[in-house]
């Protein structure tokens, strides 16, 4: 028996659940398989506790039996790619969303969507912002070809539902005994920085503007999806306000020889 | 290979995991020296950053879970590059990681994953081992497992590949004294055997961590230890550490608790018992220096 096949078998037995291939390559004890059990319920234990840990509102929202369940089928559907488990679970929310349980708390998806990313902003250190001195480096008819580098700890989070709403009276942890919640497209904008975070809602175009900026995207085209938004919209103020509020920390003008 | 690090002080440190981080930070209590998980903080910039703070008064050790040398698919360098990172930001006294394997074709499993002890796998480690070695720029150390199952492919002990390892390597040996007699409880070994046959030239590091007993489904009307990392170290491995003491000498001892976590002046505590333990363990070898 090759290494590569007895690790095959091992992988299957943790995720896939199926110990017997794996059992006559087992010592130790009258039932190896039953002390195999050991690592299969770290596995299980381990990345549920940690996923559900991810996500308290979701959980608070949802109830625990059912986030845990959800997140059991999860770890086996999509293991974690890499040993750094704080990265895991970016796609458990759209999960959660998938199921059919999830149809009666169609807003559920978008309250993990929320706290994926301020969980990760809360984490970030900021930047030494971009002045106004530093935008006027660049001549005005190159700005259009120019990106930008936006703080690390910036999220932007389109949403159907007005999670931000829920978000906030789950911190406060003083919710009311009904709650009223009607469908709202919300553009919201995430800022953290050293343990803290704040959430902003942006108009549509703001909103457009920005994340078009955060994805990489030039100013001129970061530009035309806000105008798409609001044909009104001043790009000139924008990347402005943008820089006043300390959320750029760097400019490229890509054409530069 | 660099020597950036500073020595490691021969006495108790304790785990420094995120939930203590700030407090440690404010109050600066007496530690010996603090032990990271690399995995914890390469995702956590602001931890990273407070890490690099506390590293300029601690020394620091780092001890990975997610190498993972013992994998047929190779060990995860872009991880081994972020760990590098790390190490060259906060100097550590020591790096390690432990005789296990993690992951399998891109998934990473969670758990440190038993291997067969036989000449395929030691040449695989050997090969890995050297990778991380090079890949870290400093010498590691592997730590002994915390063990439930032996494999039937197996040609040699657990204890003879860790010799080997390190004649091939020139890596030290981090000795979990619990995992030892953990292990030497479920399979049915001699824990002081074990510690015996290791090579005591080549042991850079001790560890100490709590564990758990319960019905062993496997054998039934007999217990299985469950390696938790969640509870107070056992008198029996505190016994074993005092053997492994007067068989090592006194070695930077980790005072190891991951989960449910108690009070820093708790892990302390712990600590200043290993201290203790080695103070009285080594005193009769003193006392014959001197007179």
């Amino acid at each position: 028996m090759r290494l590569a096949e007895f690790q095959a078998r091992v992988r299957g037995a943790i995720i896939d659940g199926n110990v017997a291939p794996l059992a006559p390559l087992l010592t130790g004890s009258r039932d190896p398989r039953k002390r195999f059990a050991i690592h299969q319920r770290h596995y299980e234990t381990s990345l549920v506790r940690t996923l559900v840990g991810k996500f308290p509102a979701m959980e608070w929202l949802a109830g625990s039996p059912f986030l845990t369940a959800v997140a059991s089928d999860f770890i086996r559907q999509s293991p974690p790619r890499a040993p750094c488990i704080a990265e895991y679970g970016e796609d458990f929310p759209a999960f959660v969303g998938s199921r059919a349980e999830a149809n009666r708390l169609p807003w559920l998806r978008w309250v993990g969507e929320l706290e994926w990313r301020l969980g990760h902003a809360s984490l970030a250190i900021e930047h030494a912002p971009l002045s106004i001195e530093g935008l006027a480096e660049i001549a005005p008819e190159r700005l259009a070809g120019c990106s930008t580098n936006l703080q690390p700890g910036l999220h932007y989070l389109a949403a159907p539902w007005p999670v931000d709403e829920l978000l906030k009276l789950f911190l406060a942890g003083d919710a009311p005994e009904r709650y009223a919640l009607d469908a709202e497209d919300v553009f919201l904008e995430l800022r953290g920085n050293r343990g803290a975070f704040s959430m902003t809602r942006l108009e549509a175009a703001d909103f457009a503007f920005r994340s078009a900026l955060a994805r990489g995207e030039t100013i001129g085209s970061a530009a035309e999806q806000a105008l798409d938004a609001d044909p009104t919209f001043n790009p000139g103020q924008a990347l402005v306000q943008l820089i006043a509020a300390g959320l750029a920390t760097a400019i490229h003008d890509s054409g530069e020889e | 290979m660099s020597a950036r690090h500073r020595d490691a002080p021969v006495r108790a440190g304790v785990g420094l995991r995120l939930p203590h981080l700030a407090e440690i930070v404010a109050t600066r209590p007496a530690a010996g020296w603090f032990e990271v998980h690399p995995e914890n903080f390469l995702a956590n910039p602001h931890a990273g950053e407070l890490l690099s703070e506390l590293a300029r008064s601690y020394p620091i050790s780092v001890h990975s879970v997610g190498v993972s040398i013992g994998s047929v698919g190779g060990i995860d360098r872009v991880h081994v590059k972020r760990v590098r990172k790390l190490v060259d930001a906060v100097a550590p006294i020591l790096v390690s990681g432990h005789l296990a394997w993690s992951t399998h074709e891109g998934e990473y499993l969670n758990d440190l994953l038993p291997l067969p002890y036989n000449d395929e796998s030691l040449r695989l480690v050997v090969a890995q081992v050297d990778e991380v070695q090079q890949g870290l720029g400093r010498q590691y150390l592997v730590e002994n497992p915390s063990s439930y199952l032996g494999t039937a492919t197996s040609t040699m002990t657990e204890v003879e590949f860790l010799a080997e390892l390190v004649r091939r390597t020139g890596c030290k040996l981090l000795c979990d004294v619990s995992n030892v007699y953990l292990s030497g409880h479920n399979l049915g070994y001699d824990p002081q055997g074990y510690l015996d046959a290791m090579p005591a030239e080549a042991i850079g590091e001790l560890h100490l961590g709590g564990f758990l007993s319960e019905e062993d489904e496997a054998n039934p009307g007999q217990q299985v230890l469950v390696d938790t990392h969640a509870q107070r170290i056992a008198e029996p491995a505190w016994d074993l550490y005092a053997y492994a003491l007067r068989r090592f000498g006194s070695k930077p001892t980790l005072i190891e608790w991951d989960s449910d976590l108690p009070t820093v002046a708790t892990l302390l505590a712990e600590a200043a018992r290993a201290d203790a333990l080695a103070a009285a363990s080594l005193e009769p070898e003193r006392r014959r220096a001197v007179g």
